[in-house]
């Protein structure tokens, strides 16, 4: 059992080598080139002197907050993940959700995805910590321990009613984020979806403040996780299908929206 | 001339900051009661029954139509790579994207189920553009949504919708300077058309 902990953990590690291997030769082979892009395109700072002349009373709104760009090397592999990724949502995940749902009393299922998050608890404490917002450290762990004992190991949610305890959760990507460390390049995981090079980095450092990632044998923690995005799809179907609907190019309105988000994460 | 002028600065440090908290109230009131309009079509009992929803789905779109300035989001989603358009081209992608807007817009309201709308703090960004706070509650989240509006030929207008974070504006501008990267003009409208007219599958 420990022999095997041990093998785990290593494997793990090499991952994240692996991970920083990629993100620094990323970092200083492509800047360049990134670089001489951005000034090529005529979508990026060009676009605000343009701007300016064409509207002037946007000007300034345009500059606070210049979209998030980023480079795609990987699209063609992307776009294919995301088709796999929007079969699997509708040929599996869905219907599941579904049937589960049909099952299932809603407060239950908002019970069990209140549990899941109140799991989570190591990720956004750790984080709130590397990110020097004590604060909020404190503000997530008055919710922790209200929610662990009045709210029934985390079934109920009591500080709901407290607007103050309800932060928005930070994870490791974020905090990444917050030191300033770039987007890198744009991924589409199966199954997980969008992320890019940092968040991926990210994902696995959140992986490790899970306590779920520790249970053993390692299929009861994989059909854990399962178990929580099904339930988590069963809140929320028809959500994906309407953004999808909405997009003349879904690819392409899932990568922006992905970078809005994560972009506003970070920044809170 | 001394007197005249201390009571120019007194009336302009009066009138400033109240003009100001009244063009963020403005603002406000504008977006909120829209937003309750809508709500009270959408709750009205009258409207639940099958034959009145065309009713109903005509009296959501005239409240739409006085909220969002359907010109100015056009133009702002379309951003610098508009200047390729001739006006002819821009007229049709206005009347198409603003189709297509509505239909979102009405159908992403239609699942509406008595779920709480709160307010929260409006902030003006410039002198006559605010963004206004507001939320959805459902059962298991809450999901923030702001509205960005300006003040421009004496009314309120929403120019952009903010949700999650994720502006609306700015995905479909992402959307348009992907397609325009290698594409014309023309066949932009002609995949606009295709999704306007797309079939809606259900979302069940």
């Amino acid at each position: 059992m420990e022999k095997k902990l041990q093998r785990d953990s290593k494997a793990l590690c090499a991952l994240i080598l692996v991970f920083s291997f990629l993100f620094v030769a990323y970092e200083s082979h492509f800047k360049k080139a990134f670089a001489e892009e951005t000034v090529m395109s005529a979508d990026a700072g060009g676009e605000n002197a343009l701007q300016d002349e064409y509207d002037e009373w946007t000007d300034d709104l345009e500059e606070e907050e210049s979209a998030p760009r980023i480079r795609d090397p990987l699209e063609r592999f992307n776009r294919g993940v995301f088709a796999f990724n929007d079969f699997f949502y509708f040929n599996a995940l869905k219907p599941v959700a579904r049937g589960y749902r049909f099952i299932t009393p809603e407060p239950v299922r908002v019970g069990v995805k209140n549990f899941f998050y109140n799991l989570g608890f190591p990720v956004r404490f750790v984080n709130d910590i590397l990110q020097i917002k004590f604060q909020k450290a404190g503000q997530d762990t008055c919710q922790f321990i209200l929610n662990s004992t009045a709210g029934i190991l985390g079934f109920f949610n009591p500080a709901r009613r407290c607007p103050w305890l309800n932060q928005p959760p930070e994870d490791t990507g974020q905090t990444l984020g917050t030191w300033s460390i770039g987007n890198g390049f744009y991924i589409v995981w199966p199954l997980l979806g969008p992320s890019t090079l940092r968040d991926s980095v990210g994902l696995v450092g959140d992986y490790f403040l899970q306590p779920v990632s520790y249970v053993r044998p390692f299929y009861i923690s994989l059909s854990a996780r399962s178990y929580e995005s099904v339930n988590d799809t069963s809140l929320s179907i028809g959500e994906y299908e309407s953004l999808k609907e909405s997009a003349l190019d879904p690819y392409t309105a899932f990568k922006d929206a992905y970078l809005q988000y994560r972009q506003k994460a970070v920044q809170e | 001339m001394k007197r005249q002028s201390i009571s120019i600065l007194l009336i302009l440090l009066l009138v400033v900051p109240v003009s100001a908290s009244t063009l963020a109230d403005g603002a406000f009131d504008f977006v909120s009661n829209s937003v309750d309009k809508v709500l009270t079509i959408l709750r009205d009992p009258a409207f639940k029954e099958e034959s009145t929803k065309e009713d109903q789905y005509q009296r959501l779109k005239t409240v739409v139509r006085t909220l969002f300035n359907y010109d100015e989001i056009s133009r702002r989603s379309l951003g610098i790579k508009g200047r390729s358009f001739t006006p002819e081209q821009m007229d049709e992608f206005t009347g198409l994207f603003t189709r297509l807007l509505e239909k979102i817009y009405l159908n992403r309201v239609r699942e509406y189920s008595d779920e709480k709308v709160t307010y929260g703090d409006t902030t003006m960004l410039s002198e006559n553009i605010a963004e206004v706070q507001t939320s959805i509650v459902t059962a298991s989240k809450q999901i923030p949504i702001k509205y960005r509006v300006v003040f421009k030929n004496q009314e309120w207008r929403c120019y952009d919708v903010i949700i999650e974070g994720v502006s609306l504006v700015r995905n479909y501008r992402s959307q348009f300077n992907k397609i325009l990267q290698n594409k014309t003009p023309e066949d932009l409208l002609q995949q606009l058309s295709e999704t306007v007219n797309k079939k809606e599958a259900p979302t069940e």
